[in-house]
């Protein structure tokens, strides 16, 4: 079963759990307001904590942080804290799950892996306990993990780093990450594509480029577990972009680090909730591919007209069966 | 559909012109060769010049004659154009045995006519629409009133919406909207007005799902953008105009009719009146206070412009549009809007960094 396959069966566990269905009407309480329904308009809160692209962790981060804010933010209450808190614990324990005593070789590197590390919140105990997911499912999504081509490289070719550096080599992955996203889906940055054209036949800037780049491609794909992790938590389905939906496909492109998309959506009931960072499903009959393909959302931009209608203007990475949105990068 | 522009400054005149090229039989010939139709023998070419020439006969009597006798000339042209029509594309000499149709009911008011079928093998109506309306069958179906007849012509949309006002049009003119990089179609809510739930009606127009996302609606406009799998649906009228077509619930059929149909119908009925009701006719054309009157003069007028020019169309395959100026320099220049201009600077920083 391939990473995709797993976690697709790990949400649908989700999904069946009482305690998802008690998350999401919390998360929803402060997603939105209806008028005269006697509550109080938290919506705020949840469009902030959206906002920090975190999840469960973002809802968390800003409650602790409601007093330094510009803007007057709701309260949640004690109960509530506990159940955010006992839910991110759950995305902690997943992150960990993965890569604890999987090999030898990846044991100095699970921080790194780990998306959430480098985050700044002050731990909170909690006595909630909530189920989300049977063992099993997490286990097969441990085991889907094991065989990452990007885990492999590693295992395969491990470099020696000294304990002192990895602090460094942390921010490096950071940045390394950092510089691939904000140079957008359809270009590869400068510095990157030096290496990988000039610098190919030097075996030991080949080995460590590759090594950069497989801790920074698990990195985004714990990530991306993490975000389909929160979306099976909030909504039922994936958004589907389609033929029913889909204007035109703008830029589809293929580049040394993967697979980036420019779509033009009309904005309706399929397509009106996603926002960067959400893993969207995309056709496969758009994409000329016998089966549907994820998509990694990065960049969205509304057009609201009278003369035209609303639409909304769609980047993303797309992503192959391992989750990786950048496919193309090991050498 | 292709679009072809003829400058020039006699739009009727140069629509003979082209027609007239099948008034001689080795014209005839090439052509059916080229658009590989069958090939007719003498006789048949001998039927085709005929009725062409007659058709520009007829039409051009009409020009100058009275309405109290102008339906039947336009009829009658229309009749010789269309058969020879049908001659040219099958090759043969159609065999017509009557009109296909006829009127069974007479009201004092036009509107209220009502045009029966018949004869759905040797009639004219079912003959012309095998070839110009191909898969409407007129058998089983109850009589149309004249008013409906008219109401799916696009042509005479505007002076049809203002004498019935009332009633409802079945066709909703359609405005193409160009952008750099996409293309997509919109209708003025003006032109709705006298529909109910108009963003269900508009999704049962035949092959609208397949061809449209759903239907937008603004303050303004309903906005239909394009889905990949799309194709043309709807019909232009001769003034280049795009329009869909709503179908009529007739004994649980689907009936609609393009403009060719339309007119032929349409003409029938005036011609037959003109001709077997003279004591219902002259009244109507003297005396008329309802406006009625104008809306046949405006209806045969049409017919008289684009006739000829639909047929053209349907021989050449094409949209052909006859304009009286055309610019000669070519513009390089294009407009560009505010999103656009967004999107080319998100790209350029994007690039940057």
């Amino acid at each position: 079963m391939n990473l995709q396959e797993s976690i697709f069966s790990f949400t649908k566990s989700v999904q069946s759990t009482q305690d998802c269905q008690k998350m999401s009407t919390l998360i929803e309480s402060l997603n939105s307001f209806k008028e005269n329904s006697g509550k109080e308009d938290r919506s705020n809160f949840g469009y902030i904590a959206r906002r920090q692209y975190l999840q469960i962790l973002g809802y968390i981060l800003v409650h602790q942080h409601r007093e330094e804010m510009a803007q007057k933010i709701p309260m949640i209450s004690e109960e509530e804290l506990d159940l955010f808190v006992a839910t991110n614990n759950l995305f902690l324990k997943v992150n960990m799950f993965l890569t604890d005593g999987i090999a030898k070789e990846i044991d100095p590197y699970k921080t790194i892996i780990n998306p959430y590390s480098l985050i700044q919140f002050n731990p909170i105990e909690t006595k909630s306990i909530i189920n989300l997911y049977s063992h099993n499912v997490l286990e097969n999504l441990r085991n889907s993990f094991m065989t990452h081509p990007a885990l492999v490289t590693i295992i395969n070719n491990p470099p020696i780093i000294e304990k002192d550096h990895l602090p460094n080599l942390m921010v490096n992955v950071q940045r390394f990450q950092k510089q691939i996203l904000d140079s957008g889906v359809h270009n590869v940055p400068e510095s990157i594509l030096k290496i990988q054209f000039t610098q190919r036949a030097n075996a030991r800037v080949k080995n460590l480029a590759n090594f950069v780049s497989s801790l920074t491609i698990l990195r985004t794909v714990n990530q991306i577990i993490d975000q389909l992790f929160y979306q099976a938590i909030i909504s039922k389905k994936l958004s589907f972009i389609n033929t029913e939906n889909l204007i035109s496909i703008k830029r589809n492109t293929s580049n040394t680090i993967g697979k980036g998309l420019t779509c033009l959506v009309i904005i309706d009931k399929n397509s009106w909730l996603i926002e960067p960072n959400d893993i969207v499903l995309i056709d496969g009959k758009l994409l000329n591919t016998n089966k549907n393909t994820l998509g990694w959302v990065q960049n969205i931009s509304f057009t609201l007209s009278e003369d035209m209608g609303n639409t909304q203007e769609i980047t993303m990475w797309l992503l192959d069966d391992n989750l990786n949105p950048f496919m193309n990068l090991l050498m | 559909m292709n679009i072809q522009k003829i400058v020039t400054e006699d739009p009727i005149k140069s629509q003979w012109l082209q027609l007239s090229n099948f008034m001689y039989p080795s014209n005839i010939e090439r052509f059916a060769i080229e658009q590989k139709y069958p090939l007719p023998n003498d006789l048949t070419k001998a039927y085709i010049s005929g009725c062409i020439k007659q058709s520009q006969a007829y039409f051009e009597s009409a020009k100058n004659s009275p309405l109290d006798i102008k339906p039947l000339l336009v009829y009658y042209g229309t009749v010789c154009l269309l058969s020879g029509t049908l001659a040219l594309v099958n090759g043969k000499i159609p065999e017509i045995k009557n009109h296909g149709m006829y009127l069974s009911q007479i009201d004092d008011q036009l509107a209220n006519i009502s045009i029966a079928t018949k004869d759905t093998k040797n009639g004219a109506l079912q003959l012309f629409s095998n070839t110009f309306l191909p898969g409407l069958v007129f058998s089983n179906i109850s009589p149309l009133k004249f008013q409906d007849i008219l109401s799916f012509i696009p042509e005479i949309r505007s002076d049809f919406l203002s004498c019935y006002r009332e009633a409802q049009p079945h066709t909703i003119s359609v405005q193409i909207v160009n952008k750099a990089k996409v293309t997509f179609e919109r209708i003025s809510l003006s032109e709705v007005t006298r529909f109910q739930e108009i963003e269900k009606t508009i999704m049962s127009i035949e092959g609208y799902k397949e061809c449209y996302i759903s239907p937008q609606l603004t303050k303004a406009f309903i906005i239909l953008y394009r889905k990949n799998t799309h194709h043309e649906i709807g019909t232009y009228s001769v003034f280049g105009k795009k329009y869909f077509s709503l179908p009529i619930k007739n004994n649980g059929k689907n009936i609609s009719v393009n403009s060719i149909i339309g007119f032929f119908m349409g003409l029938f009925t005036l011609s037959t009146l003109c001709r077997y009701h003279p004591e219902k006719w002259h009244p109507f054309v003297t005396n008329d206070t309802t406006g009625e009157r104008l809306l046949v003069d405006i209806f045969i007028s049409n017919a008289v412009r684009s006739i000829p020019n639909l047929v053209l169309n349907y021989i050449y395959k094409s949209n052909i549009q006859f304009i009286f100026h055309d610019d000669q320099s070519t513009n390089l220049s294009l407009p560009i809007y505010e999103d656009e201009i967004k999107e080319i600077v998100n790209e350029l920083l994007q690039k940057g960094n």
